[in-house]
């Protein structure tokens, strides 16, 4: 019953590793280059689960402050602002992640991992 | 006003990224930069001897608390630092004046010029903040503008360096904030010094949190810095890079985050933690592995840019050996290799770019006999080749002598024969490509090369730094020890 209790008690933050582990499993094992961005945007998706799993409390209300509201009413609003930053963060990767895959399916004609390491491989100039 | 200076500074580099798109003419660019990194040498110069003067300060933003704002701490540690990288960009801008002809299509010279001013921009962000959160959006800003630095030079294997490297540095990244968020779980502060008082109370209590922040935050770091398990992506990223980002990647971004590292270490965490966890156990015996590792695989490789991204990596592992000390001594020995080997691999990295913009040859092979092709620059690479061996009269040899005394202080005789087995192991791969190039061919048409002057005289100024720190080393150890023991706190 402890263990179940613990579970229940902590069910966000075992999510969140969870995703963070799911995505990371994919960037390292998948091959497909989009398919690792998409990887790593789980991965960061896990991690902002996280920082709002912190912040949350049960029936907690949106930080605005009215007449009469005591600080344990609200939820803590620093990382959700927090996260904010972050998504902004992924979306600029995304972005410039998702154009060197154009770039690179432009000169390679492939997006599969192997394939573009063993066509590097046989030619080993650089210039 | 004059507190004020690391702001304006930081602004001034922001606003030239910023209008660089909208620049066209190279030339123009060229002198805004100069400029601006004049500009931004001499103020940090100055704000150096103010600090040693008067002592650290803090920066509030918005003049927001400590537990809610960002603060900039400027002390004697990062204004050092600041100064060092902005010198050192001063002098890879003089050279890429005259060598970026050479690898890119004219058009994007501005664009490079202006991810470069990201970078410094990043980089004095990084070392001034004292804001956990802060720091993981400047490693952000970093990472993305080196990889966008790779990919500039529009070649097939840059764009699969750029993005090899990039995925590892966003999984470090993210690892990184995952630590992040268990720190700030366990203290709810993201201001580094409030972080450390709560932690020294609590982290008995909560051991899983702050063991998987340190774990997870290292393996962050540890990406980045390129410590051996972890440096896959190092040598096709530094190789494939245009000769001056490679010396500014290689001398300064790498070592960068062990300085991140050595800021959680001393100014988050603290020692107490540390020691409990036996984090420096572990940090030796990966700094060991990859200074043996770095040099073996440096062995095998038959081009000049890949062989110096794999000594690299054994010079990581030197650095991060000197901070597994967690001493004062050791702390100075760590800035000190810093220092030297900043100069030395930055250095090896231009002169092998002058070979590529002169007679464009990059594999060993190709060097036989070169001294009479390229005199000045395989002097220079001769001497801070000496300086990677650890000959006596380079900086290599103090950073090296003071790395040995540290760890003679504390009784551990057994790292100081690694340090030399290392050294040996450096010489037998920088060694024959001296000789070849010296002894190999009697050529008698002796004649010093025709490179632009600007790039002589920032390598020849590479080599007064080499010179200067490995002969009259009493004139910089003052400011190397003050900045140790004000990051330290010792």
């Amino acid at each position: 019953m402890n263990l179940i209790d613990q579970i229940i008690n902590n069910i966000h933050f075992i999510g969140a590793f969870s995703i963070f582990a799911i995505g990371l499993y994919m960037v390292i094992n998948h091959p497909n280059l989009i398919k690792r961005i998409i990887g790593i945007n789980i991965m960061s998706s896990g991690v902002f689960y996280f920082f709002v799993a912190i912040g949350a409390i049960n029936n907690g209300d949106v930080p605005i402050v009215e007449e009469g509201a005591t600080a344990a009413d609200f939820i803590n609003p620093v990382p959700s602002a927090l996260i904010l930053t972050g998504i902004v963060i992924s979306v600029s990767f995304t972005v410039y992640a998702l154009s060197l895959v154009i770039k690179i399916h432009q000169s390679y004609g492939t997006l599969n991992q192997e394939e573009i390491v063993k066509m590097t491989s046989r030619d080993d100039s650089y210039d | 006003m004059i507190e004020q200076l690391p702001i304006i500074q930081m602004v001034a580099l922001l606003i030239v990224a910023l209008v660089s798109p909208f620049i066209t003419s190279k030339n123009v660019m060229k002198t805004i930069m100069l400029f601006v990194l004049l500009g931004v040498f001499i103020s940090t110069f100055y704000l150096m001897i103010q600090v040693r003067n008067q002592g650290e300060y803090l920066i509030h933003f918005g003049n927001y608390t400590r537990s809610i704002g960002i603060e900039f701490k400027i002390d004697a540690f990062n204004t050092l630092f600041t100064l060092f990288i902005s010198g050192f960009a001063l002098l890879v801008h003089i050279y890429s004046i005259g060598y970026l002809k050479h690898d890119f299509h004219q058009k994007q010279i501005p664009e490079y010029y202006g991810l470069l001013a990201m970078l410094y921009f990043g980089m004095f962000g990084l070392l001034y903040t004292n804001d956990l959160f802060n720091t993981y959006v400047f490693i952000e800003i970093l990472s993305i503008a080196t990889c966008a630095i790779i990919s500039v030079a529009r070649k097939k294997r840059n764009y699969m360096a750029a993005f090899r490297y990039l995925m590892l540095n966003e999984l470090g990244s993210l690892s990184f904030l995952m630590g992040i968020a268990l720190i700030y779980m366990l203290t709810g502060a993201l201001n580094m010094t409030l972080i450390f008082e709560r932690l020294q109370s609590s982290y008995q209590l909560y051991p899983v949190n702050v063991t998987l922040a340190i774990g997870l935050m290292g393996i962050g770091l540890a990406i980045k810095a390129a410590i051996f398990p972890f440096h896959e992506w190092l040598p096709d990223a530094h190789a494939s890079a245009p000769a001056t980002s490679s010396a500014l990647l290689s001398g300064i971004m790498v070592k960068l985050y062990l300085l991140v590292m050595a800021k959680l270490i001393f100014n988050v965490f603290g020692l107490e933690v540390i020691t409990f966890l036996r984090v420096p156990f572990v940090m030796a015996f990966f700094a060991g592995l990859a200074m043996i590792m770095g040099s073996v695989f440096a062995l095998g490789q038959k081009d000049l840019k890949r062989m110096l991204a794999y000594s690299s990596v054994a010079q990581v592992g030197y650095i991060l050996l000197a901070l597994s000390l967690m001493s004062e001594i050791g702390l100075t020995a760590m800035l000190l290799y810093i220092f030297s080997h900043a100069l030395l691999k930055g250095l090896l990295f231009l002169v092998s770019g002058s070979a590529i913009f002169y007679k464009s040859v990059r594999a060993l092979k190709d060097f036989e006999g070169f001294a009479y092709l390229m005199p000045l620059s395989m002097v220079f690479f001769t001497i801070s080749a000496f300086g990677m061996i650890g000959i006596p009269g380079t900086s290599g040899f103090i950073a090296k002598w003071q790395l040995s005394i540290a760890f003679l202080e504390n009784g551990m005789g057994l790292y100081v024969i690694l340090i030399i087995a290392s050294g040996i192991l450096n010489a037998i791969y920088y060694l024959p490509i001296i000789i070849s190039a010296f002894l190999n061919k009697e050529k008698a048409d002796m004649h010093i090369e025709k490179l632009p002057f600007l790039m002589l005289l920032s390598t020849s100024l590479f080599l007064v730094g080499i010179l200067a720190l490995g002969i009259f080393p009493g004139w910089f150890m003052p400011f190397i020890e003050a900045a140790a023991s004000s990051l330290g706190g010792f």
